[in-house]
């Protein structure tokens, strides 16, 4: 790849997890082995492990990495959440769930759900 | 039931509680029946009886199975029970026995009646006046409440520190002892000391050393091993007890028993100490042990002490801990350093344990501190060096060292690498290696030399280099000739210049000795005279490290000849070479005059006033009347006349080494002809056609006004300077002199500037004046900014310059209303944009605290020249703009409108990615700002910002990431 997007895991390193102080690299909710970025084809590919199996944070978690890469990447590219496989007990649901962009969009409508996320995106000093 | 209450309360308590217990276990009666069949005993007036029937609480619950009252009954209970303690004094210790058995059997007591057990406790109880086993009640009841509640007595705090610190004040009693220092050592662990860790520390600290004999037959089983392991324990709880441990610690070390001193040394092994007290440590055990040794008249008892205390320490030295053995390997280091004798004993004692380790440990992070412990030991030998004899007994320890250190150097890592130089180095200049070894070691410095690039490690290895060849001299003839034969090689690759001037660099460092001095310096003369284009970056490098080689030997009584071995040939270098320049080579003449600039300079600095004189006698007699008879010329050139601007520019580009010299002297030592060649470079300035002669002559006269004495003879060069000035920048001269003449004005004002000489306002406010000129205002403006500009290699104090603190302020707050005035009453666009200019340079070159009471005024000029993305201090003024920002906010606010589009243009659109990176810090910065004035620009900023998103520098793209999602996350301000 000639062209590396960012340090790639610079981008979601300091998303907070809903339920933690902490971020989701510090986590490992995200690491970077499990980013893959293919830059001629415009596609991003994220999977996260959530902290446990039956984490009710899931959904949020993937939505605030989805909002936080659609802010942050140039509009080109195509951005795919997922949870890692056999991480989740919902796993299927979750990822359908986030795989739906007019879901996306509508959840983003809802004012307090916004605002969630934007509280797991702001830096830590001011959240 | 009420039987058997009257049998304990009359003297049978054993069998008479074990029948209540297994009564109440059967589930034939009730624990409460019990309680209210004891109610005459606990009401009755005689003190005894209460005492006796509280007992039996207590008795009973013991025999009861754990856990086998509820939490309702505990608390119950136990509320009575502290009732208790506020009775008769001869009840209370019965309450006390019974609150043990209470708080040991039943596990969950509510938070609350433990707080209530501690406060009353605390408040009740006077501890110090009860027996030793009712003391140990208290402290078994403290000691259960840690273990079954522990968060409930953090939440006490101090209140609980310091009650059990009073609770345990003056206890002697070794069996409670053990308990209470059990306690301490969780309470230190566990919660947070704050202001009583001193005290903690106090009632801890009167116990050390342990000193305890247990009585014959000892019927209790303590032993002193245990109280001393408890007590270290304590000491070791919390890192808060180091600053006050150290000092006792060492104190006891002074003691005149040996097991008090061993006891110390351990204790201070053991403890949590910081790298900071580690150091301090180390002295205080060099200061005691140089005492204790000088004290002792025969060496034989201090070697069996040292012995008995390795055997002590030797388990933390190879055991598992590695944080604890490094500073034990540490501790005896200094042990080592403390006399001569003890080096002797202790480190045969410890050294092939120490070198095991390393040859063990193949993680990084791990040999790299035992090398380290290493080269502590290697240092306090060669402190000893000239102690041969005690030396030569470690003469066959160093091998196994040498052959460590010589596989760590095959290793990746630089770290290593460098510890293992020190550690060879350390080696071979104490004269325990022997000449191959030397040898072997000084062919891995020359490679290295030629190897590393600069680093800490090439520093290293350089100092390394030259400590080998001042221990021996004899090496260095050939260790100059292979260098020196790298040096030419490396040309001859023609792809390496890093090489050559690695072994450039490397030759520098081999001169430790006149001889070595003359035989390196030849070596570079002789590079340097081969001239001739296709050896440029050789000559370049060797002019470079000629500076270097000035600067190395100016301590030295070398310095002495620099005069004829250096300064001469390199003018007859110099001149010889001003035949060969041609119109191809003028840039490498340059950059070699630059260099040869630098090693006078260096020379000025560093020569004695007489040797400045006659130097300065030889060159300007030279300069000004082409006198080349010292020099010995060969042949052709007779006649030389560098000052003069009809002169070619070979000629006149030779004043570089003028100005080097005249720059660091100390002009009081030129009284001879100064006058007449300052006349002379001041019209070569004006006249000359050659650029760099244009500069450096510029310089020189800066330097000499500079300097000048104090006194009318200023004002009597100043004045038909200024005239004269003035008159070849009027429009009847060619343009190209009038600039000429325009920046030896900028120069003269910075050297006035400098020196805080009271022209200076003629100076700067023509020179702000000359910003209307159409032709010359352009030159100002671009280069106003040097009069605040920092130049420390030609105004500075060890040059003998005159530099008054704060000119630059002064400049910039006489001037700066005129600026500002100048930019709004000036007509056309080319004037505002010379005004703009100077502003935005000046601004860009002062620190920002002086700017800052001006912002204000500033920002819209500095937002202006925004515009022009020429301007070579837009990173500058984008940084002033983001510290306006915060310190300015109202001004900001007021001119958001412009500032943003700007901002999204220069951080999308300039070439240089500082620019841009710049511009979008200044714009995340503005989000600080109240939100109603940013929430009209939210989207157009977002926007816009997706371009600079796809950046093609990834620290760009970086910071747009964080300024857009920052504008992104902007809240509209919630209505009230």
């Amino acid at each position: 790849m000639l062209f590396v997007i960012y340090s790639k895991k610079d981008l979601i390193r300091v998303i907070n997890d809903p339920e933690h102080p902490l971020t989701l690299e510090e986590l490992n909710v995200v690491v970077e082995s499990n980013i893959k970025v293919d830059d001629d084809k415009n596609n991003v590919y994220v999977e996260f492990v959530p902290t446990i199996p039956h984490c009710s944070m899931a959904t949020l978690i993937g939505l605030s990495i989805r909002v936080k890469l659609l802010r942050s990447l140039p509009p080109r590219f195509k951005v795919d959440v997922k949870i890692a496989p056999g991480t989740h007990e919902s796993e299927l649901a979750v990822n359908k769930q986030l795989a739906d962009k007019e879901r996306v969009a509508a959840a983003l409508e809802n004012f307090h759900l916004l605002e969630l996320v934007n509280q797991c995106l702001s830096k830590r000093a001011t959240g | 039931m009420e039987n058997e209450i009257e049998r304990y309360l009359l003297g049978e308590p054993l069998e008479a509680s074990q029948a209540i217990a297994s009564e109440i276990n059967k589930s034939n009666a009730k624990f409460i029946n019990f309680i209210e069949g004891l109610e005459t005993g606990l009401t009755s007036t005689d003190n005894v009886t209460r005492g006796r029937a509280t007992h039996m609480i207590g008795d009973v619950v013991e025999m009861l199975p754990p856990s086998f009252l509820s939490k309702d009954q505990g608390d119950m209970v136990t509320k009575f029970l502290l009732a208790k303690l506020r009775d008769h004094h001869s009840v209370q210790p019965h309450a006390l026995q019974s609150l043990a058995v209470l708080t040991s059997r039943c596990s969950s007591l509510g938070d609350e009646t433990v707080k209530d057990i501690c406060h009353t406790i605390f408040r009740e109880v006077q501890n110090q006046t009860l027996s030793h086993a009712d003391r140990g009640a208290t402290y078994r009841i403290l000691q259960n409440l840690l273990g079954t509640s522990t968060q409930a007595l953090r939440d006490l705090g101090g209140d609980f520190v310091i009650g059990f610190i009073q609770q345990m004040d003056a206890e002697k009693d070794p069996r409670n002892l053990l308990v209470c220092f059990n306690c301490a050592q969780f309470i230190c662990s566990n919660f947070s000391l704050g202001a009583f860790a001193e005290e903690m520390f106090e009632i801890l600290g009167c116990y050390f050393p342990v000193d305890f004999v247990p009585p014959p037959n000892n019927p209790h089983g303590i032993t002193k091993e245990e109280l001393v392991t408890a007590l270290r324990k304590c000491f070791s709880a919390t890192p808060q007890f180091a600053e006050f441990s150290l000092p006792l610690l060492l104190e006891k070390m002074t003691s005149d028993l040996q097991s008090a001193r061993l006891d110390s040394f351990i204790t201070l092994v053991l403890m949590n100490i910081s790298s900071d007290l580690v150091e301090s440590a180390k002295n205080a055990i060099i200061a005691v042990y140089k005492a204790i040794v000088s004290g002792t008249k025969n060496n034989h008892s201090a070697t069996e002490n040292i012995v008995e205390l390795y055997q002590d320490i030797v388990k933390f030295l190879d055991g598992p801990d590695l944080k604890k053995s490094c500073l034990a390997f540490s501790l005896c280091c200094a042990m080592a350093d403390s006399s001569s004798h003890a080096m002797a004993v202790m480190i045969p004692l410890v050294l092939p344990t120490l070198i095991s380790r390393c040859h063990k440990h193949n993680q990084v992070p791990e040999q790299f501190a035992f090398v380290k412990e290493l080269n502590g030991f290697l240092y306090v030998i060669h402190k000893n060096k000239e102690n041969t004899d005690a030396l030569a007994p470690f003469q066959n320890l160093m091998i196994p060292a040498f052959t460590l250190f010589e596989k760590i150097l095959e290793c990746t890592s630089t770290d290593l690498q460098l510890e293992a130089v020190k550690g060879l180095s350390l080696i071979s200049t104490s004269g325990l290696a022997d000449n191959s070894q030397v040898q072997s070691f000084l062919d891995i410095l020359v490679s290295k030399s030629l190897a590393v690039p600069i680093s800490d490690l090439r520093t290293e290895v350089l100092c390394s280099l030259r400590a080998i060849l001042e221990a021996n001299p004899k090496l260095s003839e050939q260790t100059i000739r292979s260098l020196a034969q790298q040096s030419n090689q490396g040309e001859k690759k023609l792809s390496d210049t890093d090489n050559i001037n690695m072994a450039t660099d490397a030759l520098v460092h081999t001169v430790v000795n006149s001889q070595s001095f003359t035989e390196v310096n030849k070596f570079f003369l002789q590079t340097m005279s081969q001239g001739g284009s296709e050896k440029s970056e050789q000559i370049v490098s060797c002019a470079k490290a000629m500076e270097q080689l000035v600067h190395q030997i100016s301590k030295t009584d070398m310095f002495s000849q620099v005069h004829t071995s250096i300064a001469l040939p390199l003018v007859r270098l110099s001149i010889q070479a001003s035949k060969q320049w041609t119109e191809e080579s003028r840039k490498i003449c340059e950059v070699l005059m630059n260099n040869f600039r630098n090693v006078f300079s260096a020379l000025g600095e560093f020569m004695d006033k007489s040797h400045v004189t006659s130097l300065w006698d030889k060159i300007s007699l030279l300069f000004l009347e082409g006198d080349t008879q010292d020099l010995d010329l060969s042949g052709s050139l007779k006649k030389i006349q560098p000052l003069l601007s009809d002169s070619p520019w070979q000629q006149t580009c030779l004043i570089a080494l003028v100005e080097g010299f005249v720059t660091s002297v100390d002009i009081q030592a030129l009284e001879e002809r100064r006058d007449q060649f300052f006349e002379a470079t001041y019209v070569l300035a004006l006249h000359t056609q050659d650029e760099f002669t244009h500069l450096s002559a510029c310089r020189c006269v800066a330097v000499i006004m500079n300097k000048a004495p104090i006194g009318s003879q200023i004002q009597w060069f100043l004045e038909p300077m200024i005239e004269k000035l003035k008159m070849a920048m009027t429009l009847e001269n060619p343009l190209q002199n009038r600039l000429q003449a325009v920046r030896l004005w900028l120069w003269l004002t910075k050297a006035m500037e400098c020196r805080g000489h009271s022209a200076t306002g003629i100076l700067s406010s023509h020179l702000v004046s000359l910003l209307s000129d159409p032709d010359l205002g352009s030159e100002v403006g671009r280069n106003l900014s040097m009069v605040v500009e920092d130049m420390d290699d030609i105004f500075s104090k060890r040059h003998h310059s005159i530099v008054t603190p704060l000119y630059k302020q002064r400049f910039f707050s006489l001037n700066l209303k005129t600026l500002v005035s100048g930019y709004n009453s000036a007509v056309s666009i080319e004037v505002k944009q010379n005004h703009l200019l100077a502003v935005s340079g000046v601004v860009s070159k002062l620190p920002l605290q002086v700017t800052k009471p001006h912002l204000t005024l500033l920002i819209p000029l500095l937002m202006l020249s925004l515009k022009d993305k020429e301007n070579p201090s837009l990173v500058a003024i984008l940084s002033s703009l983001k510290m306006a920002g915060a310190s300015a906010p109202e001004t900001v606010t007021s001119n958001i409108d412009s500032l943003v589009p700007q901002l999204l243009d220069l951080s999308i659109n300039t070439v240089h990615m500082k620019v841009r990176i710049a511009a979008l810090e200044c714009l995340e910065q503005l989000t600080g700002l109240p939100s109603h004035v940013l929430v009209p620009h939210q989207k157009q900023v977002v926007h816009e910002l997706k371009q600079a998103l796809d950046d093609k520098k990834r620290l760009v793209r970086r910071q747009a990431a964080e300024t857009r999602s920052a504008w992104i996350l902007l809240q509209p301000e919630k209505t009230a």
